[in-house]
């Protein structure tokens, strides 16, 4: 039992430090105005040029909030004001062929501008709505959510 | 009614229900248009017009209907999301001579546009790569691709960028431009890959 219970926790521990190093720096911020914060977990950070983004990551905006973003392979992303989407996947490592992203536009007005992984690989990327899911051909489309 | 029960649990079961959404199509910043399908339950729709929009509802029995949205309805719905939309990175390349940690004569311009590049994004995000020909050994070009892009990094702080903003990188001889036989000296790989987001 107790031998069960430290595998468990090694292997937490380890799940924990990959996710980690994968998830780190996938991105920043570019612009905001506004209200737009970063919900990591349970933390809430204020949305700042500058700001490193990470897998997993929700942006949100409130009444007068905007914000822009520019992923690691250059993927360009904006939102309007009552907005929210979730950064669910990411991955870039050409020279590996691990690529991929997924990203979930939840509610309110988006841009988005596909960057190398679209170019490289355009069925890796996934674009979801709560209504539908959009597949590209290297491009650049507004998206807008409405509940 | 027991059809609408139906209809009304595969509305929870799909969260969809009075939600709607709208995808509206773009000219990429070169001009090209580019394609996107959209997919809602068995429904699937391509668009490929420049501001060619369709809009979906929840309810998946429902297909959607392809529309030009006029450039007025773009600018009212998505306006705040277009003015804080991020220019694409900018990319400029300095070439080297052969085994050389100092950029050509050619760079001093290259490094202006740079400048100008990062004033008009207000950039705090610039990524500096390294690389060689295939030339010479594995370690030491990954050294001397990592030398051309601390140069470049130095150049750019001499001209006031902060240092916290720029990461430099080294390709070695791992990523060519012109794909060459080993001891190729080909000077287009000579270079360093500067990226200003």
């Amino acid at each position: 039992m107790g031998y069960l219970r430290i595998v468990a926790g090694l292997l937490l521990l380890f799940s924990t430090f990959g996710g980690t190093a994968l998830a780190a720096d996938v991105g920043s911020v570019k612009n905001c105005q506004g209200q737009a914060v970063i919900l990591r977990g349970t933390e809430r950070l204020p949305a700042e040029p500058g700001n490193r983004l990470m897998v997993k990551d929700t942006l949100q905006t409130g009444k007068d909030g905007a914000m822009g973003i520019i992923l690691r392979d250059d993927t360009v992303i904006s939102m309007g004001p009552d907005s929210e989407m979730v950064l669910a996947e990411f991955l870039f490592h050409p020279k590996e062929q691990q690529i991929g992203m997924l990203a979930r536009f939840l509610r309110g007005t988006f841009t988005y501008l596909s960057g190398m992984i679209a170019k490289l690989d355009p069925d890796s990327v996934k674009l979801e709505t709560p209504v539908g899911m959009v597949a590209v051909r290297g491009t650049h489309l507004l998206i807008k959510v409405d509940q | 009614m027991h059809r609408f029960l139906f209809l009304m649990l595969g509305c929870f079961a799909l969260a969809g229900c009075g939600q709607k959404a709208t995808f509206v199509l773009l000219p990429d910043p070169d001009g090209t248009v580019g394609e996107i399908t959209v997919t809602s339950g068995q429904n699937s729709h391509t668009l490929n017009q420049a501001h060619q929009a369709i809009s979906i509802k929840g309810d998946p029995a429902q297909p959607g209907k392809l529309t030009t949205m006029p450039e007025p309805q773009i600018r009212a719905l998505f306006g705040k999301a277009i003015a804080v939309q991020p220019l694409p990175p900018a990319k400029f390349l300095l070439y080297f001579e052969f085994d050389s940690v100092r950029p050509n004569a050619a760079a001093t311009a290259q490094l202006e546009l740079v400048l100008q590049a990062v004033t008009e994004r207000a950039s705090r995000d610039i990524s500096i790569n390294g690389h060689t020909d295939r030339t010479g050994p594995v370690e030491y070009n990954d050294q001397l691709a990592l030398q051309r892009a601390r140069q470049v990094k130095m150049m750019l702080e001499q001209r006031g960028i902060e240092p916290a903003s720029i990461s430099t990188t080294s390709h070695g001889m791992h990523n060519p431009l012109i794909p060459t036989a080993s001891n190729v000296a080909e000077p287009r790989n000579r270079r360093v890959e500067v990226i200003v987001r």
